[in-house]
């Protein structure tokens, strides 16, 4: 990622995921993006071990007794202790269970983007879809995150994740068609005609349920489990690792289950407009990065019957960054 | 959140996407979409129409009737049902006149010529039967005694809402590009019969014997009669010109003036009750929340006075009256003050009504709502190939 800091105050998009949280600002050449994971450690505090993290640069933040490393280093730190990384977020909001949530946060959002450079700077940050019956979880989400924001400096305004996707990616459609983010917590689906959201919903079922249920069947821990999943599976089949095969199985399962929520919803619903033709459908975020997510999904879609034609699936030409530059995109679109 | 926004109607998706295609930078092509289609979204309506609300009680004119019965009645060009609640109807415009006698004087060079000056262009004309997956469709349901109907009824008035550029002289050569262009899209989607561009030039599109697909989600009455889905019985008539236009005059001295020459010719041709003369704000319904004004052309600005008609604004949305739609703070906002008597008319005929039968008005509405989802079911059924707009 590039290290520039930004100079002046234009607008910045930020992902906030459950797994990671991206940053994008517009650079001399199109976007500049950042990333770090939205989790971290608990290490002991002791003056030396405060040293050397602050010889090596790695982010941190002493509380109490306690050193909180966070964002990327945090599963080098895991990894290396033997522990689960502990994550501000939960399927999608806010972990409610996690004291440290807000303040880890804060840190990892200063870390990518600083303070405004000017008060009311725009941020524009992504937001799930409420799943259903849970819409108060997303109400003091965002509230949350609104208050981050504020403290930082910056006039923040939210926008619903698979609208950022769309925004992201379907600007050759005049940004009409479904844009879907698989990411850690949440699969967030969004119908838009004409940058007008439509309809959006969100399941619990994602790059979490994969890595934890594997985790829970072959004994590994999960931050294993993530990072075998991002280095080498391919959702092909045929392949003789355990790992590997429990992961298909639940990819599987993930992908049936997204595509029995679009068939519901969008069967359901009446207020789809008329859209006279084939919509495209792009698929975004961590969790499709494995090889062959695209031509599985689009095999169970087709099984589906759809009410809705769909003209072309595809991946999004970076799935970890679009959300974020959607969220760039459509606060630019708002100066 | 992001506010949640209804989208577009298909002609106008159609123009905005046709205009988007020109740029290519993301952000200002975003910026250029959500500008085009953003709506606040509806709101329930109620304290509007008490702060507007009319201080002196009209007089209705209507005998409370009970519930409506309807003969549906249609036939390859229309639905259309017995109306029970008849409107009470006085022009409010004392010029309003009949057009007399008016007859086409001659043809040619691509123009038909009338007895009272009007002149229509015909080089975008639509050939008869050029759209061979176009019929019309018969709706049984209800009817006791179906009517076929050999000519239309009414005329529903649009703007095009499309690209506008200044009046001015210096923008001649665009204001006739833009003009033309429009033509030509509203021929692509056969979205009305005629269209009247910026220098007053009237071009006839779908041909009156033929549907175009102007109001499918729509409601209109006269005294014996209620209409629904307008493509059917209505002609669409539309301005070049936008329902929010940017300091720009809504329509030219040229565009009143042919309207008004095409409004009487149409008038004169097919007898047309000063009554069914209204604007699509006026007849639009959206049948998933039962509001009207879906959409809502000319807001409430639409020049009857010059087109030598009367004040039509003031009419009961028979949507209301037999159908139990509502209105909201969004349509008032887009209307304007002028539809605020009509809408008054409508809800004291919905009280009068209930009274007489011994119920509420809510539960009069359901009633009304009820039976308006019958019809359009049927409906639905037998356009499922028509755009609906």
């Amino acid at each position: 990622m590039a290290k520039a800091e930004p100079t002046f105050a234009h607008p910045v998009g930020l992902d906030i995921g459950t797994s990671r949280i991206v940053s994008a600002m517009p650079a001399e050449s199109g976007y500049e993006y950042r990333s770090q994971l939205n989790s971290f450690v608990t290490l002991p505090n002791s003056k030396m071990r405060e040293a050397v993290l602050r010889r090596e640069n790695i982010p941190h933040t002493i509380v109490g007794s306690d050193i909180l490393v966070h964002g990327n280093e945090s599963e080098r730190f895991a990894d290396l202790l033997q522990m689960e990384t502990r994550r501000p977020m939960s399927r999608g909001f806010i972990n409610p269970s996690e004291p440290e949530s807000l303040s880890v946060m804060k840190q990892i959002i200063l870390s990518l983007i600083g303070p405004a450079k000017q008060p009311g700077q725009k941020a524009c940050f992504s937001v799930p879809a409420a799943p259903i019956g849970a819409s108060e979880n997303l109400t003091y989400h965002e509230a949350t995150l609104n208050q981050i924001f504020g403290e930082l400096g910056y006039a923040p305004k939210s926008i619903n994740e698979g609208l950022a996707v769309v925004f992201g990616e379907l600007e050759s459609s005049n940004y009409t068609g479904i844009g879907i983010s698989i990411g850690g917590g949440l699969c967030n689906v969004c119908l838009s005609y004409l940058a007008v959201p439509v309809t959006s919903y969100s399941i619990t079922k994602a790059g979490d349920f994969v890595d934890s249920s594997t985790a829970s069947v072959t004994g590994e821990l999960a931050n294993r489990i993530r990072l075998a999943k991002e280095e080498s599976f391919v959702l092909t089949g045929g392949s003789t690792d355990k790992v590997h095969q429990v992961l298909g199985v639940y990819y599987d399962d993930l992908i049936k289950s997204l595509v029995a929520s679009l068939k519901q919803h969008f069967g359901d619903s009446r207020s789809l407009p008329k859209l006279g033709r084939a919509v495209p459908l792009v698929l975004s975020g961590g969790s499709v990065m494995p090889r062959g997510f695209r031509e599985k999904f689009e095999t169970e879609l087709k099984t589906a019957d759809l009410p809705l034609p769909i003209s072309e699936i595809r991946l999004a030409d970076n799935p970890l960054l679009t959300t974020a530059k959607g969220a760039l995109i459509a606060a630019l679109s708002e100066m | 959140m992001e506010t949640p926004i209804k989208p577009p109607s298909v002609i106008k998706a159609k123009i905005v996407e046709q205009r988007a295609e020109f740029i290519s930078d993301p952000v200002a092509k975003l910026r250029f979409i959500r500008r085009e289609t953003a709506r606040v979204e509806s709101t329930r309506w109620g304290k509007f129409l008490d702060a507007h609300k009319p201080k002196v009680t009209m007089s209705l004119g209507v005998a409370a009737a009970g519930l409506v019965i309807f003969a549906i009645a249609s036939s390859q060009r229309s639905v259309k049902a017995r109306s029970l609640p008849a409107v009470a109807y006085s022009t409010g415009n004392p010029s309003a006149h009949e057009p007399g006698s008016i007859w086409m004087v001659d043809i040619r060079d691509g123009q038909e010529i009338y007895s009272n000056s009007l002149r229509i262009e015909t080089r975008f004309t639509i050939p008869l039967g050029e759209e061979p997956t176009w019929k019309y469709n018969r709706y049984t349901k209800g009817s006791k005694t179906p009517v076929e109907m050999k000519d239309p009824v009414g005329i529903v008035f649009h703007t095009t809402e499309g690209l506008m550029a200044p009046f001015e002289k210096e923008q001649n050569g665009r204001l006739k590009f833009i003009g033309e262009s429009q033509v030509r899209l509203v021929r692509s989607i056969r979205a009305y019969h005629y269209v009247v561009d910026r220098f007053g030039q009237v071009w006839r599109v779908v041909q009156e014997s033929e549907p175009a697909f102007h109001s499918g989600n729509s409601i209109w009455a006269d005294k014996d009669w209620v209409y629904m889905n307008l493509n059917h019985s209505f002609l669409a008539v539309s301005f070049e010109a936008r329902t929010q236009g940017e300091g720009e005059a809504f329509v030219t001295e040229a565009q009143k003036l042919s309207g008004k020459l095409l409004t009487d010719m149409l008038r004169a041709k097919y007898h047309i009750p000063f009554g069914n003369l209204v604007t699509h704000g006026q007849v639009s319904v959206n049948p998933d929340n039962y509001g009207i004004g879906y959409h809502t052309d000319f807001g409430g600005e639409f020049p009857f006075t010059e087109l030598g008609l009367p004040d039509n604004y003031q009419l009961p949305p028979p949507s209301m009256t037999m159908f139990g739609f509502n209105y909201d703070e969004t349509y008032l906002a887009a209307m304007g003050d002028r539809v605020v008597p009509g809408l008054a008319k409508a809800e004291d005929m919905l009280n009068s009504q209930a009274k007489a039968q011994g119920i509420t008005p809510a539960l009069l509405t359901r009633r009304l709502r009820a039976q308006y989802r019958q019809i359009f079911q049927n409906l639905k059924k037998d356009n499922k190939n028509e755009v609906s707009n």
